[in-house]
């Protein structure tokens, strides 16, 4: 009796948040309708739910553009983040000399420089996934270092004292420790390289969700901007939901998998 | 005729969690006497900690009665200072406000009891630290510090959780030694929570044994040792004996192999 | 017998060890010299293969720039700095007070929480064009997504400050016969301020990419619609000065935030000195 308490317990938490969303949406529609607001300002839910079933082909066709520019831009930074970090670890000669570059690059404002990439690379795929990697790679480049460095040196000592070498080191130790801090910068990067496709779309494009945006705010269709909204914000989900999958196949014995409230999870 | 400081009637804890329910203290039942020095022995996971929390008001039992000088405990008790394993003090806090808090906390003058913190401070050997911080402290510093913040309002009942559970052993007998200095000198009610049979019987006036968990007090046991007590006694034959009676009798309950 | 030597690969470079002569060369000779470097190359590339400026201006263009301008930039640098001060601002106050709740109510954190991880995934800066349709030309959307993209980082941060105490701790400061509010007052406020403080740092990183976002947009004052504007002019020289200075001011809320850091929690282990006890 007692043990079955725990099934229905876990519907119990998932009430609250489902609970609440349906009154903040109920009480958003009720007032959309009552006070008679122009549309074009602020639609109801219903009606955007009505214009993402309208625009659904469209709305599909831009996101496999941005989806696109996305993933190559996250791919790059994860691929390049985990590789610099393991570098700069690996040798303090280029620990030295590669990590004031990195931290000065950091102090150059990314969004500031995207502009720089249309005048670079022209108006096609490149200077988005340019942007979506150089926003996406910091917070994964960072962690990754953290964690390999956080190997404790008494575990670094003891695979030392049985004759390892460099590269058995870092796959016995530095990069298992590593892996939790790599994954939860993989997971703040994700919206970061979704906000920097859409600004390089913003530059210059003519297809993606950055550009249907804009298209939409020009038409003053306001709900049809609540529905790129969505499918923008839809796309960001699931690479996150995608890489928290990722995370629990690759670290189970992690804190960070075994709790299951979300706050403590990403920083 | 000593008044009865801590009386704790047919005390029983379940915890209930996730994976079933917990049962941590079973009928605890016994009284400590106004100024007296009262043990908790008992393996790792028998409930002893659960038991000092009830009895602080931390925690409300699943059954059973606790009092406190004649009241019932039915929240924080007042008049209590714990000492817990580790010293809990708060890294953005000096030595002396760390002490403080228990003031600040329970709206006293602070200007009265900060001469009083001082002067703990100083019969414990922290002279000349009140203002540096837990960090620049050793272990057996942070503790001393941590007995002070217990006592600094003065309450008749002290609640000690495994103090020195986490010192080294030199450091655990110049602590023990001193406790007993300062508890003869103030003589409040303690009750002192070990799992070091030396350490109960050097100390106490009574020792109560617990059993593993579900815990419960099955025997209490009189140390019957001459006071002041000092390094000698613990070469002493009725010491010896004592220990050798309660190691059997924990041998018995299946406590240690 | 090697051991010295073994720990000393192994143990990561850490200030303890530099002392204060190591401390100069890692932490300002070595970054010197590479930054040095590659303003150099980045001169001599511009210089050598005589490159338009309009392609890539060279460093003393740029930063000659910054001063030819300085007009310019004192009418849309403080627009900008304004926004952000605002942005910021309001995500300090609603992040620090929906932390509290968060930590204060069971039933909040419950409903929060969850909707929170979601929510924070959401690309913010996406929001600007419905709030330019809500608001208009002026600074409030610029203001709204600068907070908006700084809010995250700084619940999330500060209510996992707020938990990170330890259970004793709060038993310790409740067996004082404490109220709810003393315990969080003296325990968990206390806790979260370093927590709090990083979170503050990466967020004020992200109110300045928001603000400027938003004036990419849709604005006719501003660090970022000068941006937007030398780009369609391709004015490379104007638009490298711009990300100069939109660089120096995020570095300069960076110290800023840093300096109210070590003003606040002195007693934090980033902040204690040396004092060479050993590990
Ligand atoms: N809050 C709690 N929830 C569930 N179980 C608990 C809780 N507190 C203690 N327990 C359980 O109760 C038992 C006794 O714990 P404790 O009193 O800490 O033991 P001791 O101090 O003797 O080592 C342990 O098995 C522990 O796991
Ligand atoms: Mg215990």
């Amino acid at each position: 009796m007692r043990r079955l308490r725990s099934i229905p317990e876990i519907y119990r938490d998932l009430m609250y948040p489902v609970v609440a969303i349906s009154v903040f949406l109920g009480t958003w529609e009720a007032y959309v309708r009552i006070s008679g607001i122009p549309n074009y300002i602020l639609p109801g839910p219903s009606e955007i739910l009505y214009s993402l079933f309208g625009y659904a082909t469209t709305l599909y066709g831009h996101s496999l553009v941005t989806g696109y520019e996305v993933l190559l831009g996250y791919a790059c930074s994860v691929v390049l983040g985990g590789l610099f970090a393991v570098m700069v670890v690996w040798s303090s000669t280029l620990d030295k000399s590669l990590m004031p570059l990195f931290l000065f690059s950091q102090t150059v404002s990314k969004i500031a420089v995207a502009p720089l990439f249309v005048v670079w690379l022209g108006f096609g795929l490149a200077p988005k996934v340019l942007v979506a990697f150089l926003i996406s790679f910091f917070p994964i480049f960072i962690s990754t270092t953290a964690g390999l460095k956080s190997a404790e040196t008494e575990m670094l000592e003891l695979i030392q004292s049985m004759s390892a070498s460099t590269a058995q080191v870092f796959r016995k130790v530095r990069i298992p420790t590593a892996l939790p801090h790599f994954f939860a910068g993989a997971k703040v990067a994700v919206p970061f390289a979704t906000v920097g496709a859409i600004v390089g779309e913003w530059m210059a494009s003519d297809s993606g969700l950055g550009y249907h945006l804009l298209l939409m705010q020009g038409e003053l269709d306001t709900a049809g901007l609540f529905a790129t909204l969505l499918t923008l914000s839809f796309v960001s989900i699931i690479l996150y939901v995608i890489v928290m999958r990722l995370e629990r196949l690759a670290i189970p014995w992690h804190v960070s998998v075994r709790q299951e409230t979300g706050v403590n999870m990403t920083w | 005729m000593a008044e009865t400081t801590i009386l704790v009637e047919d005390v029983s804890m379940v915890f209930s969690t996730r994976d079933g329910d917990v049962h941590a203290l079973d009928k605890v039942d016994f009284a400590a006497r106004e100024g007296e020095f009262f043990s908790i022995l008992g393996p790792s996971g028998c409930g002893k900690s659960t038991l000092l929390r009830i009895i602080g008001g931390l925690l409300r039992p699943t059954a059973g009665r606790v009092a406190v000088n004649g009241s019932r405990v039915v929240g924080p008790t007042p008049d209590v200072g714990i000492v817990f394993q580790s010293p809990v003090l708060m890294n953005w806090r000096t030595v002396l406000e760390n002490v403080m808090l228990q003031a600040e906390v329970r709206h006293l003058n602070l200007k009265q009891y900060r001469e009083r913190a001082m002067g703990l401070l100083e019969m414990v050997g922290l002279a000349g630290f009140e203002d540096k911080y837990p960090y620049q402290l050793s272990g057996g510093m942070q503790q001393r510090a941590s007995i002070c913040r217990a006592l600094v309002h003065d309450p008749p009942l002290l609640l000690m959780d495994e103090p020195f559970g986490a010192l080294d052993a030199l450091t655990r007998e110049r602590m023990n030694l001193e406790l007993l200095r300062i508890w003869e000198a103030s003589r409040k009610t303690v009750l002192f929570i070990t799992h070091s049979i030396p350490e109960a019987v050097f100390l106490s006036d009574r020792v109560a044994i617990m059993s593993p968990r579900p815990g419960h007090l099955d025997e209490i046991a009189s140390t019957r040792l001459p006071r002041p007590r000092t390094m000698a006694t613990m070469e002493d034959e009725t010491f010896v004996k004592t220990v050798g009676t309660i190691r059997r009798s924990l041998k018995q309950e299946g406590s240690i192999d | 017998m090697n051991v010295g030597r073994q720990t000393e690969t192994v143990r990561p470079a850490g200030r303890a060890r530099a002392g204060w002569g190591g401390f100069l060369t890692a932490e300002i000779l070595y970054p010197a010299v590479a930054v040095t470097l590659l303003l150099t190359v980045w001169q001599l590339t511009v210089v050598v293969l005589d490159l338009r400026p309009t392609f890539l201006p060279s460093p003393t263009a740029a930063f000659s720039k910054v001063f030819r301008s300085y007009d310019t930039f004192v009418t849309h640098a403080p627009v900008t700095i304004f926004e952000i001060v605002g942005g910021y601002a309001l995500s300090i106050v609603l992040g620090v007070a929906t932390a509290f709740v968060m930590v204060w109510s069971r039933v909040m954190e419950k409903i929060v929480s969850p909707i929170l991880v979601f929510l924070q995934t959401i690309p913010y800066i996406s929001v600007a064009p419905l709030l330019i349709i809500w608001f208009g030309f002026n600074i409030a959307p610029k203001i709204v997504v600068s907070f908006l993209m700084s809010y995250f980082p700084i619940v999330v941060a500060t209510a996992a400050g707020m938990n990170a105490v330890e259970n004793d701790m709060i038993d310790m400061v409740r067996s004082m016969s404490a109220s709810k509010w003393q315990v969080f007052w003296k325990s968990r406020f206390p806790n979260s301020l370093p927590y709090f403080f990083s979170g503050a740092k990466i967020a004020v990183a992200f109110a300045t990419s928001g603000a400027i976002v938003g004036e990419y947009v849709g604005a006719d004052y501003g660090l970022g619609y000068l941006i937007v504007l030398s780009n369609s002019d391709t004015n490379s020289e104007l638009l490298f000065a711009t990300i100069i200075v939109v660089s120096a001011i995020g570095v300069g809320f960076f110290w800023l935030i840093h300096w109210v850091e070590k003003l606040c929690i002195p007693w934090h282990v980033a902040f204690r000195e040396e004092e060479g006890r050993a590990r």
